[in-house]
């Protein structure tokens, strides 16, 4: 009963993220005028939108991704292995880029590019977390790492793994010096993470897959803290959410150089701390 | 379906092409969110897939003519097209015989027209709004020419 109300929680969690970032910006003068309400007004919207240009394949691709993303979500809830949870996400990953690839034009397969490049970098910082995760707690199985985290913090011996982590958290959220740009231009908070070739309700369910999938790296992370679960999911929630905001602060960059911050940072910190707790 | 319609009316993704001129119209646009006024949800979109209207500003030459026409056929359907400015409207000081160039209303079905040079803010996000409601009354399914004002 409890994985079941986690599960559903960690999908609603995500939107609510986003909602209280315009519910915070629509206070805030001089800002946003959108709505509070906007990303679920959007995504209803584009279930509505009826695209004649998008080939098969993108509806096949965005319903196969949310599918992948909903079973990562549940093995995440579970407790299943970390490295099992990863290579569901990479499935999700890839047929959300093949979908783009698909579509046979310009800006898909730019986009399939950047997303490829984004795609090694994370599967790379996350098997080498992985492995670091494997040396300091002797599992990789998510729900023992919770609970041995929740007696001894597991953020005290991997706090470069925690990092790269959130990184990745960061890079999937196209946020501050992590963003691959992947949709263009897009300015709107509910599209900078999506790929330019869907539109309609491929587009929606993509979006939805996206949401699932930044849950489950909240709820990944939410294992490292040294706080019952419940609390620590709603902190590393908090981190996301402010880095959202910080993102406002933090101009643009181009997405080669967003590749080569992600690889010193994500995959760099990955790394010191590996080679921190394989030789002391 | 009227709660829908509303749904719809709270999004509105707007992509601004620039085809030609000095550029105003598509300033007073951002100027024109970032004001505060009482329309809110309208934003800018950088990707015609994602896009329920098109802002066409300046005067259409034969090369912007084609890029325009592309833009069009990759939105997605329901989808408004709104002529900003004199220069998109009419050609305003530059339309001369035999010099080339188009207004929108001769390459795409137009859902709005906004004159002026430079339009006023809150009329461009009036229109945006108005052509919103319209398209969804008329035949926005097979974009059969110029839908009724």
């Amino acid at each position: 009963m409890l994985k079941i109300i986690w599960f559903f929680a960690i999908i609603l969690s995500v939107p609510v993220l986003y909602i209280a970032y315009n519910l915070i910006m629509a206070i805030m003068p001089g800002q946003s005028k959108t709505y509070i309400l906007q990303p679920v007004f959007r995504l209803i919207k584009l279930f509505e939108k009826k695209d004649e240009g998008t080939n098969f394949f993108a509806y096949f691709f965005s319903v196969g991704s949310c599918l992948f993303s909903l079973i990562a979500l549940y093995m995440a809830v579970a407790g299943f292995n970390f490295l099992f949870v990863i290579s569901v996400l990479s499935m999700m990953d890839l047929l959300v880029i093949t979908g783009a690839f698909s579509s046979g034009e310009f800006s898909g397969k730019m986009s399939a590019k950047r997303g490829i490049s984004r795609f090694i970098i994370w599967l790379f910082t996350s098997i080498v977390s992985a492995a670091a995760i494997y040396k300091a707690t002797g599992t990789l199985k998510l729900n023992e790492i919770a609970y041995l985290s929740e007696n001894n913090g597991l953020i005290i011996s991997l706090p470069f793994t925690f990092i790269s982590l959130f990184i990745i958290l960061l890079m999937k959220g196209n946020l501050l010096y992590f963003n691959f740009g992947i949709s263009g231009e897009e300015l709107t908070i509910l599209g900078e993470a999506l790929y330019t070739p869907y539109s309609g309700w491929s587009l929606a369910v993509v979006q939805i897959a996206q949401w699932i999938e930044i849950g489950v790296w909240l709820k990944i992370l939410s294992s490292f803290l040294p706080l019952p679960n419940p609390v620590s999911f709603i902190i590393v929630s908090l981190l996301f959410l402010s880095s959202l905001f910080l993102d406002l602060f933090v101009s643009k960059v181009e997405w080669k150089k967003a590749a080569r911050f992600s690889w010193g940072w994500a995959g760099g910190m990955s790394i010191i701390n590996f080679i921190y707790l394989f030789y002391y | 379906m009227n709660w829908l319609n509303r749904i719809r009316m709270r999004s509105i993704s707007v992509f601004i092409v620039q085809a030609g001129g000095c550029r105003d119209c598509a300033l007073q646009f951002l100027m024109a969110l970032s004001e505060n006024n009482e329309i809110k949800g309208i934003t800018v979109t950088g990707n015609p897939k994602h896009a329920d209207c098109l802002l066409v500003c300046g005067c259409i030459n034969e090369k912007s003519k084609e890029k325009i026409t592309e833009i069009y056929e990759k939105m997605p359907a329901p989808k408004a097209v709104i002529a900003v400015g004199a220069c998109a409207c009419s050609g305003s000081l530059f339309r001369r015989e035999n010099s080339g160039l188009y207004t929108v209303e001769e390459i795409l079905p137009v859902n709005s027209w906004i004159r002026g040079c430079a339009p006023g803010t809150t009329e461009i996000l009036e229109a945006i709004v108005r052509a919103m409601e319209n398209v969804k009354e008329n035949h926005y399914r097979n974009d059969e020419g110029r839908n009724d004002l």
